[in-house]
């Protein structure tokens, strides 16, 4: 895995893992 | 290229840690069993190694390794909520220690507790004299929650028999500065009321307010970034008093 997958799996995980966060807390869920 | 490694991965790390900590639940450290604390403490080395582990090749390795763990802990968390008999095997049963004021020395070996830490929790109980306790149970999370003989408890209202209304909980109104609007309509009030309350005390901004509060008894608290205090009383060794 070359440093620039590395980043862009860092992005893609960051970006989806808060959203759902943000979405659990918006639904009360969290 | 090291270093650009280092950090990318730290960012995922910290991230990663964020997420499935939020996601896992509300737990307070105090509130841990040893299982919760040892599986935290686990939870964080991986994280560790995914953030400085410089072989590119392993951090999707480290990525599932984090991510099953926390799989598998919400899985445990979850089966534990639904099944009694699992709960009991996952976290544990409280365990009486004393009973009638008689320790239960048993009960103690079994649990790896021994007398000493019992003493120290039940002093921190203010507990001195084991006679007047009822029950002590250690519980799942190391506490101890200790009932104390019905003449050696203290006195309440209800046994003096004076009336006692009923108490609610105080709402914030103000915020760092901020108005709760949600917490204003949910006690029935409006920012004009607020408003005028806080112009009663002189505060021309709402920036001048870090915290107001309304009490159950409807009285209003309202702390000010200049409190005017004079001079503050300084607990530390420190030669400089602080501003107030």
């Amino acid at each position: 895995m070359s440093v620039l997958e590395e980043a862009l799996l860092s992005i893609v995980f960051i970006i989806v893992g808060m959203w759902f966060i943000y979405y659990l807390v918006k639904k009360e869920r969290l | 290229m090291e270093i650009i490694e280092v950090i990318v991965q730290t960012f995922l790390a910290f991230f990663a840690i964020l997420i499935y900590t939020r996601i896992l639940g509300k737990q307070q450290i105090g509130q841990l069993t040893f299982f919760e604390y040892i599986n935290g403490i686990t939870f964080g080395s991986i994280a560790a190694v995914l953030a400085t582990d410089v072989d590119p090749r392993r951090t999707l390795f480290h990525m599932i390794g984090l991510s099953l763990f926390a799989v598998l802990t919400f899985l445990s968390g979850y089966l534990a909520m639904r099944s009694r008999p699992l709960r009991k095997v996952i976290a544990g049963e409280p365990t009486v220690v004393i009973h009638n004021g008689k320790i239960l020395e048993d009960n103690i070996a079994k649990m790896q507790y021994n007398m000493d830490e019992l003493l120290i929790q039940l002093r921190e109980k203010n507990v001195f004299d084991i006679g007047d306790v009822e029950f002590a149970i250690v519980e799942p999370t190391g506490g101890l929650s200790v009932q104390l003989k019905s003449q050696a408890k203290p006195v309440t209202r209800e046994d003096l028999g004076v009336p006692s209304g009923y108490e609610g909980i105080a709402v914030e109104l103000v915020m760092d500065g901020e108005v709760i609007h949600q917490n204003l309509r949910q006690v029935g009030l409006d920012e004009t009321w607020l408003l005028d309350q806080l112009k009663q005390r002189g505060v021309k901004s709402l920036k001048e307010v870090p915290l107001a509060v309304l009490a159950s008894d409807g009285g209003l608290y309202v702390d000010l970034t200049n409190d005017q205090l004079g001079t503050v009383i300084d607990i530390s060794d420190n030669p400089e008093p602080p501003a107030g």
